[in-house]
């Protein structure tokens, strides 16, 4: 007997029942169906916006004028060529790598006192609010406040000059080799308090077994703090601060309502630089290309972040 | 599976490009169509604008409110916002096409906003309504067309300190530059905190005309023609005033950044004795410190100057999109603003001055501050002439980055006067 290999086709089996679809699909399917709003959502929320200011960095003057032709690369290239935008991408870099480690300084030298047992209990909870109070306020209260102490005539050159630390009244945002650094000050003690409250929930989570182990086998503070604390901590700091970079260098308020950028583009970031761009001289093909650049920058940055999440799991 | 992934995706897409088509459709008519209870059909106008928030409590709703009564059928409905976020979603809507049906704008927007097809000619409205423009204290045109009608005028006198300036041994108000110097060296004393005056030349939000107004009140424009024209001997002798009141130490510290309202503060704390601002302030200056001492006058001219003075004048103006689909309607809003009774009652209690000729602002009568700066405002010549101007913001910014720069050392009077011509010339041409 010949046994034959070819499958029917349809018009010689016509009464075959319809293919099912297999339960691992029916459930696949009905998983993506219960994400569907979702997925939904974050494309018109999320995906709309980004493609569409990566079509407009590549239309001349777009916005502006209704009929905005393709210019391929040519904003970018009018970007870089802006001397300031070199001096935004560099004010940038520093403003965002002094605000990620002083925040992870500040934070975990708080954390580390209110985990260590030193303080009594009542002064730990009056100090772990004290501490908090920076990153309860909004942007526009962190800057009035700042401005009013800092003033040439505030609180902080009052003191200042009064014990002869300083001769003269400090202009700590008017003078252009001083603002960066005040910016970067404001924006470390507005931000430190959420490193604390992470890197303290982090320390209250390492055995204390490990620590009285190191102690019975002659372990200082400095080699408990290295090898112990830091190692476990890790996860934590590596997540904490990549995220902390991602929203540092796309941070626009505390700079724009302390300085505008100013003086004379002293504290200028890629974020004002943009603003400026589009809402100033209104340019906004090329302000989203200044967008498109910040947001490759961000993205390297926060693929980064997710491998070593995956990594971690 | 992977060509089912793909087909979900596809419709993701393509209900995600459905779904984001439906709303800019729907974005374009700002305007809502209902019933009225007679049965035809009832619309609203939305209002942008900024005014219900720097005017008392209920005052803007109260005017709207009026304006319902009389005007059976149609609503208004006030889309209130700080001026900096009205200007910054104003010009997102207009690209966007939803702007508000009426737009509260000044000189400094206004080009633009015409020059990306997003506010309507008003002329043609005018026509069409039997509005005569001579009613208009001013009828700024673009291209031969009006696009913006002045609503309120706003003066920038000098204010003085009468008890510092006593204090310091000076009896008149300065009249010259040269006075004004020496006032300045009399009240200043930097141990005290005591400065002669600010000048506010942030970048974030350039506002007020503390530098420029000292140009103008001696005849000195920055343009001729509407060109740039910068490379004139007032405006050479301007920057070098400018330069030795700061080089001198009478200008508060800290003038890179600082905004227009820390300069008002510095005034009210009795910590400046002279400043140059918008009478709206006199109102404000009262109630936090009821016992300043103080009084308004001239800006200061160059020394030998005998022309007609200058005077720094801002607006309150009102547009109507180009997208509105009720464009007589909002038309009907904006005469109505400007009928002489609501337009009086607008001036008043915003402290302008009104932009209908047949209004006069109830707060003239009987105040002696104000009956006084009605006289400055009537004896001046008002200078609005950064207005009508395109990117008139990104212009201001300039000015401050250049003076800045002039006050630091960094650049002379003549690199300064180089620098600016440079600029403008490649915004206005």
């Amino acid at each position: 007997m010949q046994v034959s290999n070819a499958r029917p086709s349809a018009e010689l089996a016509p009464n075959k029942p319809k293919r099912r679809l297999s339960p691992r699909l029916r459930g696949n399917l009905a998983a993506y169906s219960y994400m569907s709003p979702t997925i939904l959502v974050m494309a018109v929320m999320m995906a709309t916006p980004v493609v569409m200011v990566f079509i407009y960095s590549m239309l001349s003057n777009v916005v502006m004028v209704k009929d905005s032709e393709f210019v391929g690369l040519d904003n970018f290239v009018q970007l870089l060529s802006d001397p300031v935008f070199r001096k935004a991408i560099g004010n940038t870099l520093i403003f965002t790598v002094a605000s990620v480690a002083f925040h992870l300084i500040l934070g975990m030298v708080f954390a580390l006192m209110l985990n260590s047992g030193l303080v009594p209990r009542w002064l730990s909870a009056l100090f772990r609010a004290a501490f908090i109070v920076p990153w309860v306020f909004t942007a526009s209260i962190v800057v009035i406040l700042w401005q009013l102490l800092l003033n040439p005539s505030g609180v902080v050159n009052y003191l200042l000059r009064t014990f002869n630390i300083l001769g003269d009244r400090v202009e700590w945002f008017s003078n252009p080799s001083l603002a960066l650094f005040t910016v970067i000050f404001i924006n470390v003690w507005a931000g430190y308090p959420f490193f604390m409250v992470s890197l303290l929930a982090g320390l209250q989570g390492i055995p204390g077994e490990l620590y009285e182990a190191a102690q019975i086998d002659g372990a200082g503070p400095w080699n408990r703090f290295f090898h112990i604390t830091l190692p476990q901590l890790k996860p934590i700091i590596v997540a904490m601060a990549m995220l902390d970079f991602i929203w540092n260098i796309q941070h626009f308020s505390i700079v724009w309502l302390a300085t505008g950028g100013g003086p004379l583009n002293a504290t200028e970031t890629i974020a004002t630089y943009t603003y400026k761009l589009a809402f100033s001289k209104h340019q906004f093909s090329v302000a989203a290309a200044s967008g498109v650049v910040l947001f490759v920058v961000s993205m390297i940055v926060a693929l980064a972040y997710v491998r070593q999440q995956k990594g971690r799991d | 599976m992977q060509r089912m992934l793909a087909k979900v995706a596809a419709f993701g897409l393509a209900a995600t490009l459905a779904l984001a088509g439906c709303s800019s459709g729907s974005g374009g008519d700002a305007s809502t169509p209902g019933q009225t209870p007679g049965g035809g059909e009832e619309i609203t106008l939305d209002f942008s604008q900024w005014w219900e928030v720097e005017l008392p409590p209920g005052m803007m709703r109260g005017l709207m409110d009026r304006f319902e009564e009389a005007n059976p059928g149609i609503k208004v409905n006030l889309i209130s916002n700080p001026y900096s976020a009205t200007v910054d979603l104003q010009t997102a809507a207009a690209a966007a096409g939803t702007l508000a049906d009426i737009v509260a704008i000044n000189g400094a927007s206004v080009y633009d906003l015409k020059t990306q097809g997003a506010i309507t000619n008003l002329s043609t409205l005018m026509d069409d309504a039997g509005f005569d423009p001579a009613q208009l204290v001013s009828n700024d045109q673009i291209d031969g067309a009006t696009y913006m009608v002045r609503a309120l005028n706003f003066a920038y006198p000098m204010y003085y300190n009468s008890d510092l300036l006593n204090a310091a041994g000076v009896t008149e108000l300065p009249d010259t530059r040269s006075e004004f110097e020496a006032a300045a060296k009399a009240v200043t004393d930097p141990d005290k905190n005591i400065f002669a005056w600010s000048l506010p030349i942030n970048v974030q939000s350039p506002a007020g005309f503390d530098s420029q107004a000292w140009l103008w009140a001696s005849g000195g424009r920055f343009l001729k023609d509407r060109k740039p024209n910068f490379q004139t001997p007032e405006i050479a002798k301007w920057l070098e005033f400018l330069k030795a009141q700061y080089d001198g130490g009478f200008i508060t510290p800290g003038a890179f950044t600082q905004a227009e309202q820390q300069k008002v503060e510095e005034f009210t704390a009795g910590r400046n004795a002279m400043m140059n601002g918008s009478l709206a302030h006199i109102g404000g200056i009262r109630e936090s410190n009821p016992d300043l001492n103080f009084t308004i006058g001239f800006v200061p001219t160059e020394d030998g100057f005998t022309g007609k003075r200058g005077l720094a004048g801002a607006s309150w103006g009102m547009g109507i999109a180009e997208n509105s689909e009720h464009k007589a309607e909002a038309w009907k809003l904006i005469q109505y603003v400007m009928s002489t009774d609501i337009n009086s009652e607008l001036a008043t209690a915003a402290t302008g001055f009104p932009g209908s000729v047949d209004s006069v602002p109830g707060y003239v009568d009987g105040d002696p501050l104000y009956e006084l700066a009605f006289k400055v405002y009537q004896e001046s010549e008002f200078v609005t002439e950064l207005e009508g101007l395109p990117q008139a913001l990104d212009l201001n910014r300039n000015l401050n980055e250049n003076l800045v720069r002039l006050l630091q050392g960094e650049a002379t009077v003549e690199q300064t006067q180089a620098s600016l011509q440079e600029y403008w010339s490649g915004v206005l041409g």
